[in-house]
């Protein structure tokens, strides 16, 4: 509401005022007359003409020797008037320029002009006075008179876009329109920050990548000062815009806070190889009241963030012959050749026009045949941004010596490229005709010398494609054969150990039921001296001593560990025959029944006897099975 | 409509014309890019050859009439840089692809003596480089070479232990232990050669160098200088042989001779053929 209350006066206000003058005049301003060293003064210069006159352009400024300027960033406007019942419509444009003073004295400054048609319109020059650093009055914000497109400056009212002096008002809910490209949802610094962006991030080998560094700013309009720019090296660079002098500053709402924001450098880039290429980031001084300096000329040290862009070839798949990695772009090409008549050993002139957009190449493949010789082209070529993209014409002035007498087609001129608009490769092609060839018997000499200064090394060319070579197969590939080659000699010397082996196992073995034997035997003689003393609990005791290690040479068992009832079945199940696995069972019984009861269910002798029999029985099968 | 429906037909013809154009076989190619040669065009040949490797055709006879279109350029008033290094490269690649091509291996000597006698000519050092001696010892012989007296050291080896340890009769002991003796040596000797040569063919693939001089780098890309000690040499000349080890962004790890040292990618060629 309170934005359309405005402009409804604003609109009130212009029809009201007195028409500005017609005439053709340039109105100088300056933002101070009394300046020190070093302190930045604005030069404002503006000229406005009737609708339909041509409009002003190029404007220029003199400056004085000693005092260096920036800019100018140029601002147009429309305004339309009524007077005594007639509507009048006039254009304005208003030039701003930067300056500072090295050292003290006096300047006069200017005059500025501008181009009016075929005319140059200038205004006043204007005089400076500049003192030391320090003995100067207190800055203050610059005024500016009215301004016959503007004429609420100062009065609180918004000021309108484009003129470059906004001072920072951060209550103002007006916000003049601003680039989308600008619009930002979160601020990297609530002071100040560099932003950069690319597009697009994936590209081919060759195709357009453009980068643009923002630089916004909370504490108001911002000089660029001691910038450093980001590195590329693995791009083909076009500058779009070198510096931030000349562009316009907008503000730009972020989080509820208002920006200045401007774009400060853009550059068409074209990556010069695949892969993940990295573009270095970009740092920035920022200059104004606001922002503090990190050095007397630093200002206010900023840096933007590294980016990387994945750079691929176009696809092998369809790729026409003749493709050069990096012709990227959408081309043109349009031939003239002259003249179409000559004689044999002359020269003919072949001019080659590329135009379009993109990479365009600096190099051409000519039709090449025997007869014609061409000799290396002369370039020219007008190849700039526009509107953002790189583009123009390149001109290749091809001579072609023409050798053979006849009707000679000379062919065409085709260059291969990659349109990644379309996503698919084209060809431009530019036809060159026939050229008549009339004889020249004088060029036959030259002929037979050339002939005679054959290359070198000649080579006959295969016509067709013979056998294919065989992929050669070698051994060492196969797993097989590193496995047999060192498992023969393993398999031999484990083969040999394991024979070794087994038969120390098995002589151990004797050796162990040797031991047993003997041992059984041993307890069957302290049976029968115990016997021979009459003490057959003593006896008892030796013949279960000497059947249990009888029992362990043949068998491996340990019977103590077994119950009586399960052990003629566990001694058979270990190869004891089925009758002396009974004996040793009825032995051991009555062994404890003598021992515990005294009783005797087998006499003693007889005990010691068949124990002595079965004791025998049993080595014997021992060592019939070794 | 009638009018109209000319130009529509023109179009549709054309754009079923286009695919059929665009899916040439590799023979079809292959003839296209002998013709340009026969006639004279040597950059349209060569565009055709390449693009045909590029696409994965890989013929012993394709590789060497991209030599022959490469030696053609590099006589001719149009040559290029590099021209006989990359005949050099293709001839090379031809003989890996089929290693009993006389006719290339003739050719292969002439271009690489051209390419001296042009440095000569130039005022430039005569360079060769000597292979490690692990590699000039595994490359005295093919591999196979190699591997076939392993294995002999292998069968006798086990004949002799088999014998040795088997046998009762002094005589066939005794040759038997000559017999393992001389399988063992063959063995280890052989074996350990038909690996290092396995080694070295699968741990590089071979490339050739197709500019006047390949700067010698260091991993970060800066130019090795000779007084530092490292390298023998500062550059690899025109048509000279490497092994790459490691490609690391722009930068290649060769071995050259016994120097080990990064190159630019862009200065040598890669042979198709190679595992």
């Amino acid at each position: 509401m309170r934005a359309a209350a405005l402009l409804a006066g604003v609109a009130a206000l212009t029809v009201a005022a007195p028409a500005p003058a017609q005439a053709q005049r340039v109105d100088t301003q300056l933002s101070a007359r009394k300046v020190e060293v070093g302190e930045r003064i604005v030069l404002q210069a503006t000229i406005s003409t009737a609708a339909g006159a041509a409009p002003p352009a190029n404007p220029t400024l003199l400056v004085p020797s000693g005092m260096s300027a920036s800019g100018p960033n140029i601002s147009t406007q429309q305004q339309v008037t009524i007077s005594g019942g007639q509507i009048r419509q006039s254009y304005g444009v208003t030039a701003t320029w930067g300056l500072t003073a090295a050292r003290p004295g006096t300047y006069r400054v200017g005059p500025a002009s501008f181009q009016v048609g075929a005319a140059r319109v200038q205004g006043l020059p204007a005089t400076v006075e500049v003192v030391p650093a320090g003995s100067g009055p207190r800055p203050q914000r610059p005024s500016f008179p009215p301004d016959p497109f503007d004429v609420f400056r100062g009065q609180g009212f918004p000021s309108f876009p484009g003129f470059g002096f906004d001072e920072p008002d951060q209550s103002q809910e007006l916000t003049p329109p601003f680039p989308d490209e600008l619009k930002l949802d979160r601020a990297r610094d609530p002071l100040a920050f560099l932003r950069m962006r690319a597009t697009p991030l994936r590209v081919v080998v060759g195709e357009q990548v453009t980068l643009a560094v923002d630089a916004y700013g909370s504490r108001g309009p911002f000089r660029e000062v001691s910038s450093t720019e980001p590195s590329h090296p693995d791009f083909l660079s076009f500058a779009i815009i070198s510096d931030a002098h000349g562009e316009r500053q907008y503000r730009v709402p972020i989080e509820g806070t208002n920006f200045f924001a401007v774009k400060v450098r853009e550059f068409a880039l074209f990556p010069l190889h695949s892969g993940k290429l990295r573009i270095g980031p970009m740092q920035m001084g920022f200059d104004g009241r606001g922002y503090t300096s990190a050095g007397q000329t630093a200002g206010l040290r900023r840096s933007s963030e590294p980016l990387e862009i994945t750079v691929v070839e176009p696809p092998i798949a369809g790729r026409p012959p003749g493709y050069k990695i990096g012709d990227v772009g959408r081309y043109k090409l349009t031939a003239s050749v002259e003249p179409r008549q000559v004689t044999a050993g002359d020269a003919v002139s072949v001019v080659v026009k590329l135009e379009g957009t993109g990479n365009l190449p600096h190099q051409l493949n000519v039709p090449e045949q025997r007869g014609v010789e061409w000799l290396e082209p002369s370039i020219v070529d007008d190849v700039e941004p526009q509107s953002g993209v790189i583009g123009g014409w390149r001109k290749f002035s091809y001579v072609a010596r023409l050798n053979q007498a006849g009707s000679l087609a000379l062919g065409e001129i085709a260059l291969p490229f990659w349109d990644p608009q379309r996503g698919a490769y084209d060809v431009a092609r530019a036809a060159l005709g026939t050229i008549d060839v009339r004889d020249n018997p004088a060029l036959k000499n030259k002929r037979d010398k050339e002939r005679a200064s054959a290359p070198e090394i000649a080579l006959p060319a295969r016509k067709t494609l013979g056998a294919p070579g065989e992929r050669p197969r070698y051994f060492g590939d196969s797993p097989w054969f590193w496995l047999v080659l060192g498992m023969g000699p393993l398999a031999v010397i484990g083969l040999r150990g394991a024979t070794r082996l087994g038969s120390l196992f098995l002589t151990r073995w004797q050796a162990r039921q040797q031991a047993h034997q003997t041992r059984a035997n041993l307890a069957l003689r302290e049976a029968q001296a115990a016997l021979e003393r009459n003490e057959a609990a003593v006896a008892a005791s030796a013949v279960e001593r000497a059947v249990h290690l009888a029992i362990e040479a043949k068998a491996d068992l340990r019977a103590r560990g077994v119950l009586r009832d399960e052990l003629a079945a566990t001694l058979e199940a270990r190869g004891i025959s089925s009758d002396s696995a009974k004996e040793a069972v009825v032995l051991l019984d009555a062994c404890d029944a003598l021992r515990f009861t005294s009783s005797e269910t087998i006499p003693a002798r007889a005990l010691v006897d068949r124990a002595s029999q079965l004791v025998s029985g049993l080595h014997r099968s021992v060592r019939s099975s070794a | 409509m009638k009018h109209a429906a000319v130009p529509l037909g023109i179009c549709v013809t054309l754009a079923l014309c286009a695919p059929a154009s665009a899916a040439e076989t590799p023979e079809q190619a292959f003839a296209s890019a002998a013709s340009a040669l026969e006639r004279g065009a040597y950059d349209e040949a060569i565009d055709r050859f390449e693009l045909l490797a590029d696409q994965g055709f890989s013929h012993p006879d394709a590789s060497f009439d991209r030599a022959v279109a490469y030696l053609a350029r590099a006589q001719s008033p149009r040559a290029h840089t590099g021209d006989f290094g990359r005949a050099v490269a293709a001839l090379a690649e031809t003989l890996l692809q089929r290693p009993e091509d006389a006719e290339a291996e003739r050719a292969l000597e002439s271009v690489q003596s051209e390419i001296a006698r042009r440095r000569a000519r130039e005022g430039r050092d005569q360079i060769t480089a000597r292979p490690s001696l692990a590699r000039a010892i595994s490359g005295l012989a093919p591999e196979n070479v190699w591997a076939v007296f392993a294995a002999l050291g292998s069968v006798l080896l086990v004949a002799g232990l088999a014998i040795r340890w088997w046998s009762g009769r002094a005589t066939w002991r005794l040759g038997a232990t000559i017999a393992l003796s001389i399988g063992a040596v063959l063995l280890i000797c052989f074996g350990s050669l038909a690996a290092a040569a396995r080694r070295f063919r699968r741990i590089s693939d071979p490339a050739v160098v197709v500019v006047q001089e390949a700067r010698l780098l260091d991993e970060n890309g800066k130019a090795l200088s000779k007084q530092e000690g490292a390298i023998e040499h500062e550059a690899i000349p025109e048509g000279g042989v490497v092994e790459v080890h490691e490609r690391r962004g722009q930068l290649l790890a060769i071995e050259w001779g016994s120097t080990r040292a990064w190159v630019s990618s862009g200065q040598v060629v890669v042979l198709h053929g190679a595992e």
